[in-house]
């Protein structure tokens, strides 16, 4: 799903701390990428203590359509 | 079989559930007492609860050289509206609290003073008072969350309450189920501190995607009444459940924007009229809470399409108010205006928005020393009921005032005996989902459950309504829960959630049906009874279970 935390793996350095942390336990961890991975996108809800935490900038949580539509978001 | 058998048994002297604001405070204070503690959190305490991102005001603060106001005096005009339903005590100990709790928030290095030194402070729900202190209260949980640890507490996160533990009329502690393991966790305590926030997942959001339609919540949506279910099934009584928190609000994402908008916009019909101007007399049934009026009109105006209109409001200040908002508690709000483009384009449309039980004010009864009416429990924080709204204020007070006295308690009780056919019964009934190949997923149930709490209890709550929607719901246990199936842990905690829902739902409608009369419109507005009622219905409405039946009572002890 593209809405809910998006993960850019080109900067996630592996700390946790969006597993460690996320309210919802929306973030799973792939041991043998040792690496996190969005398992259930569709708990998320946009408190943005992912974005908060990673200290790599690599976190960006997405705004779902039907918000998109509200707030005009093209 | 033996204990051992059922999972990991901790001994513990103070249990707290929940590692929000009220359990973090509750179990700082409880260790000032040399007592072992142990925190029992579904989520991670560093970022856990209501102030996961942090809080922008502290209300309820009164000192005549403050703001000119005694505790006494604004705890009274803070109870104008809930009269009888709530214990005028409990809100004078919030008020003369505040203060208290304030100053442990400042030792542990919050910026809760501007920088010449004084307190920023500004009118709050009682009009003409200014009783809410701004602050930069970004890293408050990150600090609370870190002092927990240094004071040695032990903490088990991602690991949720399923039941309380009972033995000869006491509590003795709270089986738990780890979320990531699925490992079943029994916990023996000499008092225990019910601190698992309000029930916020009763409701149904109408626009979202399933499942995201479940999770979006000006509230946690993690706090999904698992402490209020647990609470009532071990026999304590609870308040007030009638009232559904429902409140103005953009249908987007609550949690970035709502509250802001609603204070410093105006309420326009598609005509143009200010909404507000016009609604008559059913509003004057509402007490003088800004927020809940507004909701009121929202709600009375019934159908017609609503705005709130920003920009004659967008100036400077506003945008600096905004951002320092956004900035302290509600951090995805400034994403969401950069994408946006600027404030005033922020395009809202009102709508009533329901969550679960109104905070505070429903919930699990409490005596001034934060006791339950059942013996070792104590509830702190919004899972309390018979109180006011009493927010992060609320919730650091009772942690603070109950920490010490269940640490006190404890230090006068023997080791508790559990008993043993309780705990290996509950630990059948909540793994029972792992084991099924072949079942209905937990969120899809939960979906049909809170769409008929939506449509048949909802704002507008009538006898035929209420009587169906117990009729559903006690089906849905019946038939449906055993066909529960989790494929993960995770699944495991969304199906042993989904059963405190219906439970908690059930109480909910048994409670509405119960009051035949409207109160706090539209917290309570039954069609069929569209009147307030003081005579007979200026009280509290107790629920309590015994031997597996509901019985109510009309009216509380602060109601004699």
């Amino acid at each position: 799903m593209d809405y809910g935390p998006q993960i850019d793996y080109e900067y996630c350095n592996g700390c946790r701390a969006c597993y460690r942390n996320c309210p919802s336990d929306v973030f799973g961890w792939d041991e043998e990428k040792n690496r996190p991975v969005v398992n259930y996108p569709g708990e998320c809800h946009y408190c943005g203590v992912c974005e908060l935490e990673c200290l790599q900038l690599a976190i960006e949580v997405v705004p779902p359509v039907h918000a998109r539509v509200e707030y005009g978001i093209g | 079989m033996g204990l051992h058998e059922a999972g990991e048994v901790i001994s513990t002297d103070v249990l707290v559930i929940g590692g929000g604001l009220a359990g973090c405070m509750a179990a700082m204070k409880a260790r000032e007492h040399g007592v072992d503690v142990t925190i029992m959190d579904k989520e991670a305490i560093r970022r856990s609860g209501d102030a996961a991102t942090g809080m922008d005001h502290f209300p309820n603060v009164a000192h005549p050289k403050l703001n000119g106001i005694t505790p006494e005096e604004l705890a009274r005009r803070r109870g104008i509206g809930t009269e009888g339903l709530v214990d005028p005590d409990l809100n004078l100990v919030i008020t003369k609290n505040a203060l208290h709790v304030l100053a442990e928030v400042e030792k542990l290095g919050v910026r809760t003073k501007e920088e010449d030194g004084t307190y920023k402070l500004q009118s709050g729900r009682v009009i003409g008072v200014h009783d809410f202190i701004w602050y930069r209260g970004a890293d408050l949980k990150i600090k609370l969350a870190a002092e927990v640890r240094r004071r040695k507490v032990r903490v088990i996160e991602r690991t949720m309450l399923t039941r309380l533990l009972t033995s000869e009329g006491r509590v003795v502690g709270a089986t738990g189920v780890n979320i990531r393991t699925g490992e079943f966790i029994v916990v023996k305590a000499k008092a225990t501190i019910l601190a698992s926030g309000g029930a916020h997942r009763l409701y149904w959001h109408p626009y979202g995607a399933f499942p995201s339609n479940l999770f979006i919540l000006y509230q946690d949506p993690q706090s999904c009444g698992d402490g209020t279910a647990a609470a009532c099934r071990a026999g304590a009584k609870l308040a007030n459940l009638e009232f559904a928190y429902g409140h103005t609000a953009t249908m987007g994402l609550p949690r970035g924007i709502t509250m802001f908008v609603v204070p410093w916009s105006e309420l326009r019909n598609w005509e143009g009229e200010k909404i507000l101007d016009r609604v008559g007399d059913l509003v004057e049934e509402v007490p003088s809470d800004p927020i809940l009026r507004t909701s009121a009109a929202v709600f009375l105006t019934k159908g017609e399409r609503l705005s709130i209109d920003m920009a004659p409001h967008v100036n400077p200040a506003t945008r600096a108010c905004w951002s320092f908002v956004s900035a302290n508690e509600r951090p995805y709000g400034l994403r969401l205006a950069r994408l946006i483009g600027d404030l005033k384009d922020i395009p809202t449309e009102p709508r009533m928005w329901a969550s679960g039980i109104v905070r505070s004010i429903g919930g699990v009864m409490i005596d001034e020393t934060g006791r339950t009416s059942l013996p070792g429990l104590y509830a702190a924080g919004d899972v309390v009921g018979g109180s006011m709204m009493s927010g992060a204020t609320g919730a650091l007070v009772w942690g603070y005032v109950e920490g010490p006295n269940a640490a006190k308690e404890a230090l006068g009780r023997p080791e508790p005996r559990l008993q043993e056919e309780q705990v290996l019964r509950e630990k059948e009934r909540v793994l029972r989902p792992l084991g099924r190949e072949k079942g209905i997923k937990p969120l899809e149930l939960e979906n049909t459950v809170r769409k008929i709490v939506t449509d048949y209890v909802g704002f507008q709550k009538h006898e035929s309504k209420l009587n169906y929607c117990l009729q559903q719901l006690s089906w849905l246990r019946d038939e449906f829960v055993p066909q529960l199936r989790a494929d993960s842990p995770h699944e495991l905690m969304r199906a042993t959630e989904v059963q405190s829902i219906i439970d908690v739902g059930e109480l909910h409608a048994r409670s509405a049906l119960m009051r035949t009369e409207s109160r706090l419109v539209p917290w309570h507005y039954r069609v069929d009874h569209p009147r307030r009622d003081d005579e007979h219905w200026e009280k509290a409405l107790v629920v309590w279970q015994h031997d597996g039946e509901f019985e109510f009572s009309v009216g509380a002890p602060w109601n004699e």
